[in-house]
């Protein structure tokens, strides 16, 4: 436990920034929801296809829920994901880049116990992040009188859980990386030209099988608002990716070489 | 019983340096100075005994145990000090401190405040704020706070201002009085004479010389003073006569051969006073170096 203790106290300060960064954006978002409810729906008929597409325009949605699948879905699924990543870099790679793996390692811990515990913050916080921002979204439109359906909560598991993916892929990689700023670099150039390879295939039309490489098609807003529920292969899927990213990441990390 | 005990250790990087098939053996109770220059081996070697780098060949065991096979026990019972030590920074000196001995499940604080007053360090401020110096009296607490029976040291004394330094040496002595093994490595000749009771000294990844300080001491080199009754002979074309220098009736050189020669050479003059004194450390490291000397 104080490992845990010790990797929350290190990401507290983090969580704070991202916490108050993010409130910031979705109080924002859900001030402009009740605009976007009134008005929104004549908006979206006048836009092209291809960005009624790219926003997830679908019939049987109502104007609110487009509001909420084609922007504050969006917005808040990127910035869990980015923080999954952050996490995930800091589980071994930072302390590898800033040296301080030299006095952790030299205590009486195995490595299996360290990444384990570190990998466990990660979910931790990346939930805790999601659940604050949804959870200050669906407050600010109960307080509007919106009426946010229940699937929004789903579609905030299903975006912890692809925050959660891409951390474990993350943190499975960058074991073979020591530099730091560098990972940032690419992890994050990864998942912007995935998260615009998305929207591409979205605005091409492109079916969901067709999109099956694209990370952020498992957490889609739309399936999620229409039929009430998590698509469960994808959420099978998700968890799988997940387990079995942070499982290999337990046996490299342990033949890990780490010299001076 | 040896504290460390390695027998053909190799760890090569690509570049092809490393350790190389080394064979060592440190005694429980003593203080081992393991010398040599930057690159030669010296963090690969502690760093592989201490299990962040895996050997690929050879066998180390540390207090009776397998270096590699029972890591985590070795390290409960080692304090390590690395070379360029990090501590967290967002922590003050005592929380990282707390947190390492929380981990080790060590309740005892007071050796911990012991060694602070004795280092004379303010462990509330935040690490980020303290100097290079401060840092590393923190990192030193840290690896001895616990009191392990082996203490592994990665140029310990980097940072440190000369009072310190001697404060340092201090403690490394009354750990050595205590019963404790300190494996200390060092480029810094003065404190290696200064404490250690054997010294290894490592280049190109091999072990080149094994041996008490003393005896290192005495297997090369020797410094020679002498001063004639009439005219000083010329001695250097004798062999193994080097830094010929002579003023008036005196002449002083450097002795690197038999002494035998040099005694039936002297002979021949009208020597009045003869001095043969050994050289300090760092000319016998600076002749393993520059590939005068080969090793043990």
């Amino acid at each position: 436990m104080t490992l845990f203790w010790q990797q929350m106290r290190a990401q507290f300060m983090g969580l704070l920034i991202w916490t108050g960064a993010g409130l910031l954006l979705v109080l924002g978002l859900a001030g402009s929801a009740a605009a976007a409810g009134a008005e929104g729906g004549a908006m979206f008929e006048k836009l092209p296809p291809e960005l009624q597409r790219m926003m997830g325009y679908q019939e049987g949605l109502s104007t609110l829920d487009l509001f909420v699948s084609g922007k504050a879905a969006v917005s808040m699924a990127l910035i869990l994901v980015l923080y999954g990543i952050v996490l995930a870099l800091s589980v071994v790679t930072r302390e590898v880049d800033r040296r301080t793996i030299d006095f952790l390692l030299s205590l009486p811990v195995s490595r299996s116990q360290v990444l384990l515990t570190r990998t466990a913050v990660m979910v931790m916080n990346t939930g805790i992040l999601g659940g604050i921002l949804w959870g200050a979204f669906i407050a600010s439109m109960n307080r509007q009188g919106l009426e946010p359906l229940p699937a929004y909560w789903l579609i905030f598991l299903a975006q912890w859980l692809l925050a959660v993916m891409i951390g474990g892929i993350t943190l499975l990689v960058s074991l073979w990386i020591d530099d730091y700023s560098l990972a940032i670099k690419i992890f994050i150039g990864l998942l912007s030209a995935l998260y615009f390879l998305d929207l591409m295939l979205k605005a091409a039309g492109v079916d969901r099988i067709g999109r099956i490489l694209s990370p952020f098609s498992y957490a889609d807003p739309v399936p999620i608002i229409l039929e009430g529920a998590l698509p469960w292969s994808d959420t099978l899927l998700m968890i799988g990716v997940a387990l079995l990213t942070i499982g290999a990441s337990v046996p490299v990390f342990n033949r890990k070489q780490i010299s001076a | 019983m040896q504290a460390i005990q390695i027998q053909g250790l190799t760890r090569l990087y690509k570049n092809g340096r490393g350790v190389n098939n080394i064979d060592l053996a440190v005694p429980q109770g003593s203080v081992f100075g393991f010398l040599g220059p930057n690159g030669a081996g010296k963090t690969t070697l502690i760093r592989t005994v201490l299990g962040f780098l895996k050997p690929q060949a050879g066998q180390a065991s540390v207090l009776g145990l397998d270096a590699v096979t029972r890591s985590r026990e070795v390290r409960r019972r080692v304090g390590y000090l690395p070379s360029d030590p990090a501590l967290y920074e967002f922590l003050s000196g005592r929380d990282n401190l707390e947190f390492a001995l929380r981990m080790r499940g060590v309740k005892d604080r007071i050796r911990m405040q012991t060694l602070a007053d004795r280092l004379e360090i303010d462990l509330t401020r935040r690490v980020k704020s303290l100097s290079r110096g401060n840092k590393q009296k923190v990192a030193i607490i840290a690896a001895l706070a616990h009191d392990p029976d082996l203490i592994i040291l990665d140029e310990p004394t980097s940072g440190l201002d000369p009072l310190v330094q001697e404060t340092f040496l201090d403690l490394i002595r009354q750990e050595r009085q205590r019963g404790k093994t300190v494996f200390m490595s060092s480029h810094i000749m003065s404190e290696v004479e200064a404490v250690c009771d054997q010294v290894g000294v490592i280049k190109d990844g091999r072990i080149v010389a094994f041996d008490t300080v003393a005896n290192l001491k005495k297997q090369r080199v020797k410094y020679v003073q002498t001063e004639f009754a009439g005219e000083v002979p010329n001695l250097r074309t004798v062999a193994g006569v080097t830094d010929w220098q002579v003023e008036g009736r005196r002449a002083r050189f450097t002795m690197n051969g038999s002494l035998d020669t040099l005694v039936a050479e002297l002979s021949k003059g009208a020597l009045v006073d003869l001095t043969v004194t050994d050289p300090p450390l760092e000319e016998v490291f600076r002749q393993f170096y520059e590939g005068a000397g080969g090793g043990k």
